[in-house]
């Protein structure tokens, strides 16, 4: 179909080399990462003349590539949000450290069920999902490794967090890690998801977590984003939401010199409720990308997304929501928030809405808004003795608040609170 | 206290004040008078730091220090307060939080510790009593669905909490009925004393039969153009601006 020979660039010449030789596997593994490495050979890494990526083009942002992870290394320890009254699993340089788990919650190796070729993890990373697929998923599907399964049992309430930490080791790596959260019918599950890693050092995380929703389930999800200040961050969370069923989603991403957050939701029940929000601070030279998209199939759902997100220095910033109605999701309600905070001239946000509407009976809505600190209210905190750094962070910490304010458990607020006002102190 | 020189001050180039004297001392409350656009607010403003407002010649100064060379907030923890015709809502700061904060950056300019959380509370307790500030407008975000009056409440609250020695008040009466009036004016006249001094900017008198000054001011065109006692006032409330505004076109 095309003639022209693409020309590689270094990174994606190494990323091929390290595809000629795919993990061992079987089945349907065998397929579907040679699958995976094929659609990669042809692609190569998304650059700015692919919509999707057109604000994030990692061909060229992503200059080299680190050599792949050996598993087998220490076991690194988180170092945030360490002391909180959780249910811990630590997910370290393709090791897995669980502690004893409250009943109902089943913790397994995905390599090992990659390695029996799992009927039942095939059905879930092989479901058609929209607005996930890429070349950085095609990465990940060909080599994943080391990533982790939790299942929780129908009807299971947990009344503690779980805590899934991830953390990378010392070296300049890169790893392509799998997970699956599987939350069972009816069953409430608080979890908080950290990745992080120690600055001054170029490692490579490629991470897709599929979350899946059951039935009646609800699903409180924190993902805190706090890698080290080199590390590049690609992150995918696929989710699949059955009916009747709740997940509350906020994603911070404070970490990484390079990162993309692709987030999608396919709503597969009736009467079930999204709500997503977060927020993106960020600083020097820091590029982050938060790239959602919302699936309703089904009538009768809610969605409400607010992003919010804070520019510094010559940091750049991208927000992209789309959410698609389909013929048969009458009766959607849909409405999506983005909002920067510019303070800095020389930071740039990128915020792109989109509302696609097959159905004629829905409720819909988008805004984005870009702004700096309002001078009449940095005037009247002065006016009241406010230095003026202290009055900037109060309406920093009002502007990100907002969102914040969604997070419904309050150990988990709590957590992402702190974290963002350490990158206000930190200012 | 306060000594204002020959103040010129424009915004965007559209000259306000034009020349204005005006020397207020400690334990005095002064009344500052005049038609809509004389540049009352102004001077408010350029007392208070507001940056958009260019001094372009006079002199201002407080306690015998140029406040022209003083930041907003320091001016604030000199002790200068300004009560704004209209508050800011401030939407996602607790009331307290700002409160707390404002105390605070007093008590650090003054080399003193924060203040406890126990010390704090009774404080507001105490404060908000006296002003009719309710606990579910203290729960609230600074301002934010609050009435006009409830506003003006706040504000007295922080000049209560605040303790300025140089009181610039804007307005305070506008938009309140006769009961916030009333509690209100309680307020302001509770903190009336020998150390500290009084501007108190008003379009009308009936403000001042509440808060009763030493010394009343008439403004036009960025100029004091009469000065008298109390009775200038009820003067005034009888014969209108008009005088005022003719004689300078004259």
């Amino acid at each position: 179909m095309n003639d022209l020979q693409k020309i590689s660039t270094p990174a994606e010449t190494a990323l091929i080399t390290a595809l000629e030789t795919l993990p061992q596997a079987d089945g349907w593994v065998r397929e579907a990462r040679a699958a995976a490495a094929e659609r990669f050979r042809v692609t190569g890494l998304p650059h700015r003349r692919i919509e999707d990526w057109k604000y994030t083009d990692l061909r060229t942002l992503m200059r080299e590539v680190a050599p792949l992870s050996e598993s087998g290394g220490a076991v690194a320890t988180p170092e945030h949000f360490a002391d909180l009254a959780t249910d811990r699993i630590v997910v370290s340089d393709g090791q897995i450290v669980a502690g004893d788990m409250p009943e109902g919650v089943s913790v397994v190796a995905t390599d090992d069920l990659l390695g029996q070729s799992d009927a039942w993890l095939r059905d879930v990373l092989t479901a058609e999902m929209d607005g996930i697929a890429s070349p950085v998923l095609d990465l990940n599907t060909a080599l994943m490794r080391g990533g982790v399964v939790i299942r929780i049992a129908a009807r299971t309430e947990l009344t503690r967090p779980l805590q899934i930490a991830f953390v990378a080791g010392g070296e300049a790596e890169a790893s392509f890690v799998r997970n699956v959260i599987s939350v069972g019918e009816g069953a409430i599950a608080p979890i908080l998801i950290g990745h992080e890693g120690p600055d001054g050092v170029a490692y490579q995380a490629n991470t897709v977590t599929h979350v899946e929703v059951a039935d009646r389930a609800r699903v409180d999800l924190v993902r805190l984003q706090v890698e080290g200040d080199q590390a590049t961050h690609l992150a995918t969370v696929a989710s699949r939401i059955a009916g009747n069923a709740v997940l509350n989603l906020f994603t911070i991403t404070l970490g990484a010199s390079l990162s993309r957050t692709q987030v999608a939701f396919r709503m597969e029940g009736q009467h079930s409720e999204l709500r997503f929000s977060g927020a993106q601070l960020l600083r020097g030279t820091q590029h982050a990308d938060t790239t959602m998209y919302v699936d309703h199939r089904e009538p009768d759902c809610t969605s409400r997304e607010l992003y919010k997100t804070v520019l510094d220095d010559k940091s750049r910033g991208v927000f992209q929501g789309k959410i698609m109605v389909h013929r048969d999701a009458q009766k959607t309600d849909g409405r999506m928030m983005s909002q920067a905070l510019m303070l800095s001239t020389t930071a740039e946000i990128d915020n792109k809405p989109e509302l696609e509407i097959y159905a004629d009976d829905v409720q819909c809505g988008h805004g984005a808004t870009a702004g700096q600190l309002d001078d009449d209210l940095m005037f009247y905190l002065k006016a009241r003795g406010l230095p003026p750094a202290e009055a900037e962070k109060l309406l920093i910490a009002a502007f990100i608040g907002e969102a914040i304010e969604g997070i419904d458990i309050e150990p988990l607020r709590d957590a992402v609170s702190g974290a963002a006002m350490a990158w206000l102190d930190a200012r | 206290m306060l000594d204002i020189k020959n103040l010129h001050v424009e915004i965007d180039g559209k000259k306000i004040l034009n020349g204005l004297d005006l020397s207020v001392k400690a334990g005095e409350v002064h009344a500052i008078m005049g038609p809509n656009g004389s540049g009352k607010s102004t001077l408010s403003y350029v007392l208070a730091g507001k940056d958009e407002y260019e001094v372009t010649e006079g002199s201002i100064a407080y306690n015998g220090e140029d406040l022209l060379e003083m930041e907003p907030d320091e001016r604030a923890t000199a002790g200068v307060f300004l009560a704004f015709q209209y508050p800011v809502e401030i939407p996602g700061v607790a009331s307290m939080t700002f409160l707390k904060a404002a105390i605070n950056a007093h008590r650090k300019a003054r080399g003193q510790d924060e203040i406890s959380t126990p010390d704090f509370m009774r404080l507001i307790k105490e404060t908000s009593a006296k002003l009719n500030v309710s606990q579910d407008m203290l729960r609230r975000p600074l301002n934010v669905g609050f009435s006009g009056g409830e506003k003006k409440r706040n504000e007295i609250m922080q000049m209560a909490l605040l303790e300025p020695s140089l009181c610039v008040l804007d307005e305070t009466d506008s938009g309140l009925d006769i009961d916030a009036l009333r509690i209100v004016s309680d307020g302001v006249n509770a903190l009336r004393g020998p150390d500290r001094a009084m501007v108190v900017i008003t379009h009308y008198q009936r403000l001042l039969t509440h808060i009763v000054p030493d010394v009343v001011h008439v403004m036009s065109k960025g100029r004091i153009v009469k000065t008298g006692g109390k009775d200038l006032a009820l003067e005034l409330e009888k014969s209108g601006y008009a005088d005022y505004d003719a004689e300078e076109a004259a």
